[in-house]
């Protein structure tokens, strides 16, 4: 198993560590080195207490890298990949315990992004065709592949189709990715549409504004839902409830609504763009449909991925009938759980298990109610630095203190958690701390956090139980995200939360009865705060060349990136106190930044920036650290910056990271600095 | 990787374009323009040494493809054909005499036959029916022929000879090209010799079989035993007939063009275009060479370079400058990212206006020292600032004039092949064909070493090849930005036109593609392995599949047609320059390029259609009374 250092992992206070003997350090050394480590987990619990990563071992010659999975009825696991295999395995949940067994079931797939089973029958999605498997003799090999319904294709890499998901009626949804040139593009006919092909080969459009459509599934109700990845006109992932004639965020997909069966009729040009957020222009544009839950970007993942509703009824843990959402980017699961509102879904994405192999893309459900999570990087890096990978997640049979559902209610949220709190704690309302945010709606690449505002707990009242906290609000605002910070709830027993933060997408309030709020609301005062802080002058950061540098710079270094997370240029050597003009290139597309740091604390600097949380978009994800050097802006895709600075006098290696969450494992390059 | 056509491309400078663009970024020298070629005369035997009647000048060849050395000839001029016997059995040379040389030539094999081009008359390439071998040797034809110590014994005897990097020899009595590059070797003014010959590069059809292999020596059987800096080129006739022709070659000097006296001029700025020499004064100093380096910056520069060129001999020169950083990207186009201007002894013998990669100008030069100035500049951000001058002259090999270290450096990612081991292999991917991106193709790999490329969307063969199957690294390697597969072989490529139709009339043309009623329903593997594909037109449905038969010296391709209507389908065979039938009933395509032999008509004949340009090859099925089922080899 390879485990990612997790962002909320505990080190031992430092003023512990310099008060304890050398032995003493060793022997925790050892302690933390150790996997098992049972005397740590009872005071900091992890996710791994909980929730179980099995690695399922793949044949070396085996070059899984996952784009479907599925699970037969007899147990196999039906495994697509994106060099175009479909490989069967037996035994996947090693009992016995015995290996694993492979068998290539079909080849020659066109990037086979999605595969699912159905009356004897496999089914998946290639770049240009709905396909049908079938063995006729029975031999586990596949013999005539089918095409059910074939879609035109430009020819550009970013042309992803993924699918299908299979209705109870047997209709067949899938969708089509936007193409990529420079910024997202439909080339060809009803790419950013989801479709639906029945078996028979019978197409209806159903809905477009996809840009990126990895994942979707269906939720307990049996509704579908879709997760996006930011991008142009996204400003961070999310997940929509799909129903036809949805118009859900991209515009690219509308140039196809003459089309015969289209059942929108707006056009790209119809959609302003203003930056103003996506719930107002969702006003006057009525085929807009908002996000059902918004995942916030780095905060909660970078890609969103597979979608997959709780239908173990418990043999997974406490969320039967909650929602689990992938992502690629920082190799994690987080969970989602949602109410239907004045008819309209929302509810609130929690954190769930990170440190998976790989970039997360697909998940399914085993019989026995572990996932089994399969993972590909190639081209898009992940944390999880391993190229593909295939694991199971189990619950292991302990209850995790953790927020199981969060809802509306029409002056703020209650809260259920899975085990009772400390009602001392609970009932004070300076344990909650909510804040309101939003993000621009516009054809730029992603979005900084906007309006933000945090919205004071007026009241609490906690249920005799203990399992129930209603909180009410100030400032509630509809189609906003609303973040939970619950740092010091504790459960009876002492413990802290396993995850302390939820994000719930208020799309509609509900009406019903008020609590009783006593106290004033106190003035909010942290927007005050934090605008004073971003106007600080940020001398890392000069982006006009010096007056004193009449000579102009001594020397002019361009970075520029490689697919994968990689900058273009591995290390320079430049003089020490020499004076650079550095431009950063941003010819990816994705967002990224150059960050210089001191030698030795790329790592440490990459961290801090994942743990900025709701600051980091507009700190550009750089930390204020002292360890921080130089740095550009966050670029969007297509452009570029020029920063001056003098090289530090001290000879030595300095990394430049991108600190972009998740990007600074790989996206790393060495200054190296030397002397006269 | 060159294609051989069997049509006529509708966009054939786009596909040298576009052949061009993905060369150039792992070998810039050998993709450029290119100075014209000499044609050797064969209207006479004149341009040789005097040689035995089994030499002979004729106007056209045949040779059936059953028999073995067979090989008949018809009067004219244009071929030159080898019958050893009765008349002599004498190798031929050319009355010139070679150093570095790049030759090409067309060449065909009778069955079973033997022969070898030998450069300088001292290193053979082997010409040899090689039609089907799975695992080519030195001797197999391409092979550079091992050399040979009669002081050993036995198998040590032979040595140093050096297998193709794959066989793609075609069949029997079909015309074959090669294009052979050879390096003498270098001698000393005593005469010692101080570099080997070499093979720089050898193609077969197409397709590179040697690259940079060094000969220690003479191989087996050369005329001579010395090695010297000119010899003459010999064609071996003692061991069995041959005919050649198209023989054309470059002969070079040894001496390259030179620069001395080199300095160089640089500024930073917003240029739009080509700065004069006054805008030039911030920096400066000498230089071995053109040096983008010396910029110091990697953008927004210009720089000029000024000294003395020296020709070494009289001739045309050509003079092309490369910008490594101008891709043709669209995003780019609108304005001006770099500019270039060379001049020699004060008169502008290339402009570069940074539309293309690369820019070119020929001049009539005496040898000699001659003043040249080069003047560029680059205006686009992006740390490859890589500006390359190469000249080609007439007698002068192509070359860079950057100093040591300042040419493009190649980039390779790790290669991602597929074979086609046990069992066929099938990749589905994107297939440029006659410049067009083919988006929905299944190619096709076989252990017999014969593959084909499907397209589903227009129902066609649009490619064979014979080879180890295919390339993927442009779609699987990182994000594939092209998604291209590419064939590893030597690719003979189709129409791209349906292969099947139904036509309103026995003289309407051919349909460019299928009609609103195809519906392309997929395919089933029988139980080799082999896809059968399945698709249904106006009125009927078609079984098509393909297989390799004799070891992968054919390619059989079996189309099924169901019909209810009372109706005549037509399978178009072949499309090509000419057609015409051969003895032994089956069609010779494209001037000897390939055969096609009809197994199974269904009923009626094969016509051959006579268009404007070329010919078609038309099989009528008639339906309506059950599925009737057609067959035909493709041999080549």
């Amino acid at each position: 198993m390879t485990t990612r250092t997790p962002s909320r992992s505990r080190s031992i206070p430092e003023p512990i560590m310099t008060r304890i003997p050398a032995f003493c350090l060793l022997a925790a050394l050892f302690l933390i080195l150790s996997t098992a480590a049972p005397a740590a987990a009872q005071t900091t619990a992890t996710e791994s207490d909980y929730y179980r990563i099995v690695t399922l071992p793949i044949p070396e010659d085996v070059i899984l890298e996952v784009g479907g999975l599925d699970v037969l009825p007899d147990g196999q696991l039906a495994v697509s990949t994106r060099r175009g295999d479909i490989w069967l395995i037996k035994n996947p949940t090693m009992e016995g315990p015995a290996r694993p067994e492979f068998k290539r079931f079909a080849h020659g797939l066109h990037e086979a992004l999605g595969v699912a089973y159905r009356d004897g029958v496999i089914y998946t999605a290639q770049r240009s065709e709905l396909t049908r498997l079938r063995d006729l003799d029975g031999d586990g090999v596949a013999d005539r592949y089918e095409t059910v319904y074939s879609w035109p294709l430009e020819g550009n890499y970013h042309e992803y189709s993924f699918g299908p998901l299979i209705k109870p009626d047997g209709t067949m949804i899938v969708t089509l990715n936007l193409a990529w040139v420079g910024y997202g593009a439909s080339l060809s006919k009803w790419r950013g549409w989801m479709l639906e092909i029945t078996p028979e080969g019978e197409m209806t459009p159903i809905a477009t504004g996809m840009r990126s459509p990895a994942g979707f599934g269906f939720n307990m109700d049996g509704d579908v839902f879709y997760g996006e990845n930011q991008g142009d006109w996204i400003g961070s992932g999310y997940i929509t409830h799909v129903e036809k004639g949805d118009f859900v965020g991209n515009p690219a997909g509308l140039r196809w609504t003459d089309e015969p069966g289209s059942p929108l009729s707006i056009k790209p040009e119809d959609i302003p763009d203003s930056g103003r957020p996506m719930v107002e222009v969702a006003e006057e544009v009525d085929e807009l449909k908002l996000p059902a839950v918004w995942l916030p970007h780095t905060l909660m993942g970078v890609s969103t991925s597979d979608i997959l509703a709780d239908t173990t009824k418990g043999l997974f843990g406490p969320f039967a009938g909650q929602v689990f959402v992938g992502d690629q980017g920082q190799s994690r699961v987080m969970r989602v759980a949602m109410e239907k509102v004045n008819g309209v879904w929302q509810g609130a994405a929690f954190p769930f298990r990170e440190g998976f192999q790989s970039g997360v893309l697909r998940m399914v459900w085993g019989k026995d109610g572990s996932m089994f999570v399969g993972m590909t990087s190639r081209g898009w890096g992940s944390t999880g630095r391993d190229p593909y990978g295939l694991q199971r997640l189990e619950w292991t049979g302990r209850m995790p203190f953790e927020v199981k559902t969060v809802e509306a209610r029409p002056d703020g949220f209650e809260l259920t958690f899975t085990k009772p709190v400390d009602r001392a704690i609970a009932s004070d309302p300076a344990s909650y701390h909510v804040t309101g945010f939003t993000y621009q709606y516009h054809s730029t690449y992603g979005s900084p956090i906007t309006n933000q505002e945090t919205a004071p707990v007026r009241a609490v009242e906690v249920s005799d139980d203990g399992l129930k906290a209603r909180i009410a609000v100030d400032g509630l605002r509809r189609g906003y995200i609303h973040e939970l910070k619950l740092t010091s709830i504790r459960s009876d027993e002492g413990n802290p939360l396993l995850h302390d933060v939820a994000y719930y997408t208020l799309n509609e309030i509900p009406s019903g009865a008020n609590m009783t709020v006593a106290a004033p609301a106190k003035p909010a005062s942290s927007t005050a705060e934090e605008s004073a802080d971003s106007a600080v002058m940020r001398p890392k950061r000069l982006t006009e060349m010096p007056a004193d540098w009449t000579d102009g710079p001594d020397a002019t270094i361009t970075i520029g990136t490689q697919p994968g997370l990689q900058f273009d240029l591995p290390s320079f050597d430049i003089k020490a106190g020499s004076k650079l003009k550095l431009v950063f290139n941003n010819n990816d597309d994705m967002m990224h930044n150059v960050v210089v740091v001191e030698p030795g604390t790329a790592d440490d600097v990459g961290m801090k920036a994942i743990g900025l949380g709701l600051e980091g978009p507009n700190r550009d994800y750089v930390p204020s650290m002292e360890e921080v050097l130089f740095h550009t802006a966050l670029l969007e895709p297509g452009t570029m910056e020029a920063i001056y600075f003098t090289v530090p006098s001290e000879p030595g290696e300095y990394p430049y990271i991108c600190s972009f969450p998740g990007h600074s494992f790989t996206m790393r390059g060495i200054m190296r600095v030397v002397g006269d | 990787m060159e294609s051989v056509f069997l049509f006529a491309p509708k966009r054939r400078i786009g596909v040298l374009l576009i052949f061009l663009s993905l060369a150039f970024m792992v070998l810039p020298a050998e993709a450029q323009q290119r100075l014209p070629m000499t044609q050797h005369d064969l209207s006479s035997l004149d341009g040789f040494r005097p040689v035995a009647g089994n030499w002979m000048i004729v106007g056209n060849v045949a040779a059936d493809r059953h028999v073995d050395r067979d090989i008949s000839t018809t009067p004219g001029k244009g071929v030159l054909v080898n019958i050893p016997g009765e008349g002599g059995r004498d190798n031929l040379f050319t009355d010139w005499e070679h150093g570095d040389i790049e030759l090409e030539f067309d060449v065909m094999m009778p069955k079973g036959s033997n022969s070898g081009v030998y450069l300088q008359g001292r290193y053979e390439v082997q010409l040899f029916d090689s039609w089907g071998v799975q695992h080519p040797t030195f001797a197999d034809a391409g092979g550079i022929y091992q050399r040979w110590d009669p002081s050993r014994t036995g198998a040590d005897r032979g040595y140093e000879g050096h297998a193709p990097l794959m066989n793609v020899s075609r069949a029997p009595g079909l015309w074959q090209h090669f294009k052979i590059h050879f390096q003498a070797p270098r001698f000393d003014q005593d005469g010692h010799k101080i570099a080997n010959a070499r093979m720089v590069r050898v193609e077969q059809n197409g397709v590179v079989i040697h690259e940079n292999v060094e000969l220690t020596g003479p191989t087996r059987a050369a005329a001579f035993q010395d090695e010297v800096a000119m010899g003459p080129l010999m064609i071996q006739g003692d061991h069995g007939p041959v005919a050649i022709r198209n023989i054309s070659y470059k002969r070079y000097q040894p001496e390259p063009v030179r620069l001395s006296n080199v300095t160089w001029q640089s500024a930073e700025g917003d240029f739009s275009a080509v700065p004069d020499v006054g805008e030039l004064d911030s920096t400066s100093g000498e230089s071995s060479g053109i040096d983008w380096r010396l910029a110091g910056v990697d953008n927004q520069f210009a720089l000029r370079f000024s000294g003395d060129m020296v020709i070494p001999v009289d001739g045309t020169y050509q003079f092309q400058l490369l910008f490594d950083w101008v891709t043709g990207d669209p995003h780019y186009m609108e304005r001006t990212v770099g500019g270039g201007l060379l001049t020699i002894g004060g008169q502008e013998v290339l402009v570069h206006t940074g539309k293309e990669r690369m820019a070119s100008g020929t001049v009539e030069l005496p040898a000699g020292t001659h003043p040249f100035a080069l003047t560029f500049f680059k205006n686009k951000p992006g740390r490859n600032a890589s500006a390359t001058l190469y000249v080609e002259g007439s007698g002068t090999q192509l070359q860079g004039l950057n100093a040591p270290g300042a040419a493009p450096q190649p980039r390779f990612v790790p290669a991602i092949f597929v074979e086609a081991g046990g069992k066929p292999e099938i990749i589905r991917g994107f297939v440029r064909h006659d410049g067009v991106k083919k988006t929905r193709t299944i190619a096709v790999g076989d252990p017999a070493g014969v593959h084909y490329v499907f397209d589903s969307e227009q129902a066609a063969v649009i490619e064979a090849w014979k080879g180890t199957f295919i390339e993927t690294t442009d779609m699987w390697h990182s994000r594939g930005q092209e998604q291209l597969v590419v064939p590893r072989g030597s690719v003979m490529a189709f129409s791209g036109a349906p292969d099947v139709a139904v036509l309103p009339n026995p003289n309407a043309a051919w349909p460019e593609s299928v009609g609103a009623n195809y519906v392309f329903k997929g395919y089933e593997l029988d139980d080799a392995g082999h896809p059968a594909f399945h698709y249904e037109m106006d009125g009927f449905s078609v079984m098509d599949r393909l297989f390799p038969e004799d070891g992968g010296r054919k390619l059989v391709r079996e189309i099924t047609l169901t019909g209810t209507r009372a109706e005549v389908a037509r399978i178009r065979l072949a499309e090509a320059s000419s057609i015409s039938p051969l003895p032994d009933g089956s069609f010779n395509i494209g001037g000897r390029t390939m055969y096609i032999d009809v197994q199974e008509t269904g009923g009626r004949k094969p016509m051959v259609r006579q268009l404007l340009r070329g010919s078609e090859l038309v099989l009528p099925v008639p339906l309506g009374d059950g599925p009737v089922t057609v067959r035909y080899a493709m041999i080549w």
